[in-house]
């Protein structure tokens, strides 16, 4: 009876159907796994967007492709539930070029695994790593990233935010950069003479951490620290002491390196040991409040200034057609007329010749062009020197002034750093900009086409098919 | 294989079904994007893009429904099935056939990018590849849809098989993120809709093409197997 069975013709062709398309599924579910799971996929994804939105520059290949440590990216959230595409796409793309350097991205849930971010990145649990984030680790050294880096914001004449880029590409370059360098550079701000407060610059801050910087704060009442790169003054408004004025002169002539942010004052009080650190380099900081007349070099009131950028190592990077900004009363800086051989001086920020200022102390004014911000690099022995930045204004980079009138000026202060510490190979990645093609319709357009596409097509197609129908019926 | 494809194809436009479908989804489609254009871009809205997917959940279903049913009703099955014509051959004629009125349906909505042409400049990439994402996504769909209609001879039957089976695909990722584990990361391997995102964006990925390709062969193959069945069952 059972052997009956086995020789039925239904079962034989029954298990050699089943058996059949066992086979032909499982090799095209091996085929598509072998692709999926395996590193071709990442190489066979074409991003053809028009301003290619998900590929990252080559200066970022580049820098990437010369790693030699390795680079985790770790996604802090479960693969299924992350939805940043861009980002994906981005890590994707270091992970293709990095030459087996760059390893991720791995995804934790820390749903399921909640000790994860103490037992890997913060035992103290005292840095901020939420859900969501992205650390990259290299060895010991790691940077933590979140949606707020990834996006450029600017705000409109009444203040309201837009996104308008995406910097996932210069977030992730940057990190990659600071967690593989074998020495990040420290900015030291100052305080003690009544200057901005930390938290009048938290954007700037950000933004130089981003660029791998490290921020600390510093007073001078002690000499200046052997590890200080970089000394940043944020307005001060009153002067040094003498004790200070000797340890900072003593910072800069071993090769220290300062940015100097002056407001107008609302008082009149002089800076006279600021401006003996100034004259060493010939620069001079005015008492005096600049106006700019040419139409287009300010924005409402005279006071508004939007400078003139010269061309110098700072700013060739950058495109200042772009990258404009806006200074809210500025003083201007005099050169003095001391010539020095082992002295390079050079303009930043000028006004046009259809400027004015006017001395606080004295009410004078004069005419110009004036200069809002110049360099000064002092050569002191062989291979080592000092630069200063010395800028008319530091309004431009607080929290307050960027929430109204976006962050444009810190990427001259990062690009000031970069040339204070010789990061010529630096990697400046604009951000990926979000404005879409516009649609140029008028109102009379925009019914025609909403008649010509919800009715007059609908009903035309419709209406052949009724025709076509009803004559095959009556054929 | 192309006389029922051309069979298949005539009867569509023959009867009122391709019409009705294609214009339907003109209009229904017509005013999301007339929505999309408020927003001021030359570009398909993120809205637009998961409504086209949104609307295959009822149009496949319909366009699908009568490819085996009809015969198994009429009782033109039993001369296909003992046609000299190989059953690979019967199947993927009507599949195809049911794919080329897909594709007139997708020609015909290339009124929207040609507006946005019209009156704007378009990433005309970008556009490509969603349509490219569109058009695969419509092919798994109609072979899960023709498969479901060699299952019964009820068209509603196999419409609504159609249906489930569809909504349940394109659930999949949302189904995954809650299971989680092997079974959760298989179901996001297998999310379609994932994949349509992300042609929608401008990213072709040459294995997501061979997945939903190798996706649709599958269920093709499945309905070869089922009419195989009953051939030999019926003797």
């Amino acid at each position: 009876m059972k052997m009956d069975f086995f020789r039925k013709r239904s079962f034989k062709y029954g298990s050699y159907s089943v058996v059949m398309t066992v086979v032909v599924i499982a090799v095209i579910v091996m085929v598509n796994v072998i692709l999926g799971f395996s590193g071709i996929s990442k190489r066979l994804r074409f991003d053809i967007t028009r301003n290619k939105m998900f590929s990252i520059s080559q200066q970022s290949i580049d820098m990437v492709k010369s790693l030699d440590r390795d680079v985790e990216i770790f996604i802090l959230s479960s693969e299924s539930s992350y939805s940043n595409i861009m980002v994906k796409e981005v890590v994707n793309q270091y992970v293709v070029h990095g030459n087996g350097r760059v390893i991720g991205p791995r995804y934790v849930d820390l749903d399921k695994d909640p000790t994860f971010i103490s037992k890997n990145f913060d035992p103290d649990q005292v840095k901020g790593i939420n859900t969501g984030d992205i650390v990259v680790r290299s060895g010991k050294n790691m940077r933590v990233l979140n949606n707020q880096d990834f996006m450029e914001v600017s705000y409109d004449y009444y203040g309201g935010a837009q996104v308008t880029g995406l910097k996932v590409e210069q977030a992730f370059t940057s990190a990659i950069r600071s967690v593989t360098a074998e020495k990040t550079a420290t900015v030291y701000f100052v305080s003690g003479h009544g200057e901005y407060k930390s938290d009048e610059l938290s954007q700037l801050k950000t933004t130089l951490t981003l660029n791998n910087y490290n921020v600390e704060t510093l007073t001078l009442t002690s000499p200046v620290p052997g590890e200080v790169d970089v000394l940043f003054f944020p307005s001060p408004t009153s002067d040094l002491l003498g004790s200070e004025l000797e340890n900072l002169l003593a910072f800069l002539e071993r090769g220290g390196d300062a940015v100097f942010l002056f407001d107008v004052q609302s008082t009149i009080q002089q800076l006279p040991n600021f401006n003996d650190a100034f004259s060493r380099y010939s620069l001079q900081l005015n008492y005096d409040l600049v106006n700019e007349f040419s139409q287009a070099n300010y924005l409402k009131e005279n006071w508004m200034i939007r400078p003139m950028v010269y061309m110098t190592d700072v700013t060739k990077h950058l495109n200042p057609d772009q990258l404009f900004i806006y200074l809210p009363m500025s003083r201007s800086i005099g050169l003095l007329s001391e010539n020095k051989q082992n002295l390079e001086i050079s303009p930043l920020f000028g006004t046009t010749d259809n400027s004015t200022s006017v001395d606080l102390n004295t009410g004078a004014q004069r005419f110009g062009p004036f200069l809002l911000g110049a360099l000064s690099e002092l050569e002191i022995g062989l291979n080592n020197h000092s630069r200063i930045a010395l800028v008319g204004n530091c309004t431009f980079i607080t929290d307050d002034y960027i929430s109204e009138l976006g962050d444009n000026g810190s990427r001259y202060i990062v690009s000031i750093l970069n040339w204070m510490q010789e990061r010529t190979d630096e990697v400046l990645v604009p951000a990926k900009s979000l404005e879409r093609p516009p649609l140029n319709m008028t109102q009379q357009s925009r019914v025609l086409v909403f008649f010509l596409l919800t009715a007059v097509i609908p009903l035309v197609i419709i209406g052949t098919g009724l025709f076509v129908w009803i004559r095959r019926k009556n054929l | 294989m192309l006389a029922i494809l051309r069979r298949d194809f005539r009867s569509y436009f023959n009867s009122p079904i391709a019409y009705v479908l294609i214009g339907l989804f003109i209009c229904i489609m017509s005013l999301f994007f007339v929505d999309s254009l408020n927003a001021g871009v030359a570009n398909f809205s993120s809205n637009f893009i998961s409504s086209m997917s949104f609307m295959l959940l009822f149009i496949v279903p319909i366009l699908t429904m009568r490819s085996f049913s009809e015969d198994k009703k009429s009782g033109t099955e039993v001369l296909l099935l003992t046609s000299p014509v190989r059953l690979s051959q019967v199947v993927l004629g009507k599949y195809l056939a049911a794919t080329a009125v897909f594709l007139v349906l997708t020609a015909v909505s290339l009124v929207f990018p040609l507006v946005l042409l019209i009156y704007g400049k378009p990433d005309g990439a970008t556009l490509f590849s969603a349509y490219l994402g569109f058009i695969l996504l419509g092919m798994v769909f109609i072979s899960v849809g023709v498969f479901a209609s060699s299952l019964t001879e009820n068209q509603i039957v196999a419409a609504i098989i159609t249906f489930v089976s569809l909504f349940t695909l394109t659930s999949f990722s949302y189904i995954g993120s809650y299971v989680g584990g092997l079974v959760g990361k298989v179901l996001n391997w297998l999310a379609f809709m994932e994949k349509y995102y992300e042609f929608s964006a401008g990213i072709i990925d040459i294995t997501s093409i061979i997945f939903m390709l190798s996706f649709a062969v599958v269920f093709v193959f499945l309905t070869v197997r089922i009419l195989e069945r009953k051939r030999w069952s019926q003797g």
